[in-house]
């Protein structure tokens, strides 16, 4: 089965359209990754798919779903992680992901709630308000949150954007062993060196159009290059 | 000098696009004060205006030369005095009368005798409001002029007794307030008026809490980046908005029990200034209409939490959501001048119809009428309010369950290239 697939999607604000008729689907089990520099429009198709944005026009399904029809449904079998994030700065890590953990599985809330604690990795700082704690740990906590209730989908936009090389290599192993357990993966990065190591499959991105889809080796091969920056510059200048 | 200039130029920029700095020091000077002074001017143009065209109805029971004296006296002010034989009923004088002036039987003899006469003055006014205790002041001044007419009379009549040269009668005076349909002592009415025309600064103080709270509640979701997750999470956007009206409302209403507290212990204090100078207040609250209060209050919070709230979807941030929320809520301080100087029920019928209109009046105007048990007035108010919060609840709720939550966008003073 898809656990996800676009067709035609076109979102416009205003008189800028952002995305201009995109198309992709990817298999359940699998790290889809959609690469492009900023402004792309990587994170408005994210946005759509996490039923934030309504669609101008096109279709977008998760497992199924439609993302005009089914929004309440499609929020109870995904994670979103935003790409500009925060957490409530006067609650502990702790409330924090209690309350999230109550609302996606009250009736399992505990079990979800260690798990999600176990996810951050951040120990008894969770006793502390998220008005302390450095953006690494914000950004863990928010990855725990989306994942902890163990979504069909996990949509995260820019995952480790802004952090440093030991919090981004462990978000990476992080999103690694979701797919592990069975959590499908669409991410969002304009660094597209981590997309090559974390993707089965990608799209790449620019000016709102798909210039280039499929496995990472396969779009490395086709353009004759040895890693996705110098593809994704290639297919551009050639587009 | 060319840093300096570069740096004051900044610090101009950066305080000009302050939000606060334009409501505090734009709006604020040059809408609101106006304003008000057009609201204060007109207040007393209209008692200008009464003086002008009301009459004082004098009942004269004595008849003698002394109290026909001090009529032709009044007459010959230019004031339109009307004589009546009887005392008129209250309730039913024309709208146009502002006092009533009961000169008694045997007052030309006793004034003869020495002694010093006691008329009866009411003053007739139609709520308690400063232009119109300005109208009391009108009336109580006459009885100034009748005093000089007998001061001038006893001068010319020679040998009296100083004491009483100073002060020839004495007067009982009392106020009939129209819309209550009762009759006070002035000094009653004073203490009365003191907690009627403070009670809409304290019902502004309140909306205003409210209000900005409310918009801090959304703001800071943007501020802190949380309100994408928030809207992401499997619950309907409706649960989610009233969340945050509920939640606003608790904390308004513990805000409210604040207020009320600490003006309870102001009119602790006023009440003991009140008792030293032997006064007492025969009013009683009506316990329906404290109810009906409640109501209109709790319908008022969720107007209020919901104006907020629409509000905070415009605005960018916390600061701009307050700045917007207070610039929303300045006519309910002009409402406040208006209620505090004005009689509502003596504007032009379209300006009435505006001011019933706004849900906030029903709230500010309710103390006047927990007195007297109009419950006319609290169910219009009801109705009124719960037109309103459900019109800004359905509002809300529509801007709530759209993506324009997350793309519609206020800016003050916005940026070259933002």
């Amino acid at each position: 089965m898809y656990a996800v697939e676009v067709e035609d999607l076109v979102k416009r604000y205003g008189r800028l359209e952002a995305v201009k008729g995109i198309s992709f689907r990817f298999r359940e089990g699998t790290i889809y990754g959609l690469i492009g520099p900023n402004g792309a429009g990587k994170s408005t198709t994210l946005r759509i798919l996490a039923t934030l944005l309504e669609p101008t026009s096109g279709e977008a399904r998760i497992f199924g779903y439609s993302v005009r029809k089914d929004k309440h449904k499609i929020r109870g079998i995904i994670g979103y992680l935003p790409e500009e994030a925060g957490g409530y700065k006067y609650l502990t890590g702790y409330e924090y992901l209690e309350m999230n953990a109550k609302i996606y599985s009250p009736d399992n809330y505990r079990e979800v709630l260690e798990y999600g604690a176990m996810l951050t990795g951040l120990g008894d700082r969770l006793e502390d308000r998220i008005g302390s704690y450095s953006k690494g740990m914000i950004r863990r906590l928010l990855l725990a949150r989306a994942l902890m209730h163990r979504p069909r989908l996990a949509i995260l936009d820019e995952p480790t954007a802004g952090l440093d090389v030991v919090h981004a290599t462990q978000i990476r192993n992080m999103i690694k062993d979701m797919v592990r357990e069975g959590i499908t993966i669409l991410l969002s990065s304009h660094n597209m060196l981590e997309v090559q190591f974390l993707c089965d499959e990608l799209s790449l991105i620019s000016n709102g159009v798909i210039v280039a889809q499929g496995r990472p080796d396969d779009i490395l091969d086709e353009t004759d290059t040895d890693n996705l920056e110098d593809a994704f510059m290639r297919l551009v200048s050639h587009g | 000098m060319g840093s300096l200039l570069i740096l004051v130029k900044k610090e101009i920029k950066e305080t000009i696009r302050n939000p606060r700095f334009i409501v505090f020091t734009v709006v604020l000077p040059l809408i609101l004060y106006p304003v008000i002074g057009l609201i204060m001017t007109q207040a007393f143009t209209s008692v200008s205006e009464k003086t002008k065209t009301g009459m004082v109805i004098v009942v004269d029971y004595d008849r003698s030369n002394i109290s026909e004296y001090i009529l032709n006296s009044l007459s010959n002010t230019g004031m339109n005095v009307v004589t009546m034989d009887r005392e008129p009923e209250l309730d039913n004088v024309d709208d146009n009368v502002l006092g009533v002036i009961i000169i008694p039987e045997g007052f030309g003899e006793r004034f003869l005798n020495g002694e010093r006469p006691i008329i009866r003055v009411y003053s007739v006014i139609n709520s308690v409001s400063i232009s119109e205790q300005g109208l009391m002041s009108f009336v109580f001044g006459i009885v100034s002029i009748m005093k000089d007419a007998l001061k001038t009379l006893m001068a010319q009549m020679g040998g009296i007794d100083p004491a009483l040269l100073a002060n020839p009668f004495s007067e009982e005076r009392q106020i009939y307030v129209r819309n209550w349909h009762r009759t006070l002592t002035e000094r009653d009415l004073n203490a009365v008026a003191m907690q009627v025309m403070f009670w809409p600064w304290i019902m502004f103080s309140m909306i205003i809490s409210v209000v900005q709270l409310s918009a801090t509640f959304l703001g800071e979701e943007k501020e802190q980046k949380t309100l994408e997750i928030l809207l992401t999470f499997p619950v309907r956007r409706t649960t989610i908005l009233f969340s945050k009206v509920v939640g606003s409302s608790i904390l308004a209403i513990l805000a409210a029990i604040f207020y009320t507290v600490g003006f309870l212990i102001y009119l602790n204090s006023f009440s003991t200034m009140i008792g030293q100078f032997g006064l007492t207040i025969e009013f009683i609250l009506d316990p329906i209409s404290i109810v009906l209060t409640g109501v209109i209050f709790f319908l008022a919070l969720l107007f209020s939490a919901a104006l907020g709230l629409t509000v905070s979807v415009i605005a960018q941030d916390t600061r701009s959501a307050e700045s917007l929320a207070t610039a929303v809520v300045m006519p309910t301080m002009m409402l406040a001048f208006i209620v505090m100087f004005m009689d509502i029920s003596s504007l032009p019928t379209l300006a009435q119809a505006i001011l019933y209109a706004f849900p906030y009046t029903y709230l500010m105007e309710g103390l006047k009428y927990v007195y007297i048990g109009r419950y006319d007035f609290f169910l219009i108010g009801i109705i009124d309010n719960l037109l309103a919060a459900i019109v800004m609840l359905a509002l809300v709720s529509k801007i709530f369950t759209s993506e324009r939550i997350l793309t519609m966008k206020i800016r003050f003073g916005k940026r070259r290239g933002s």
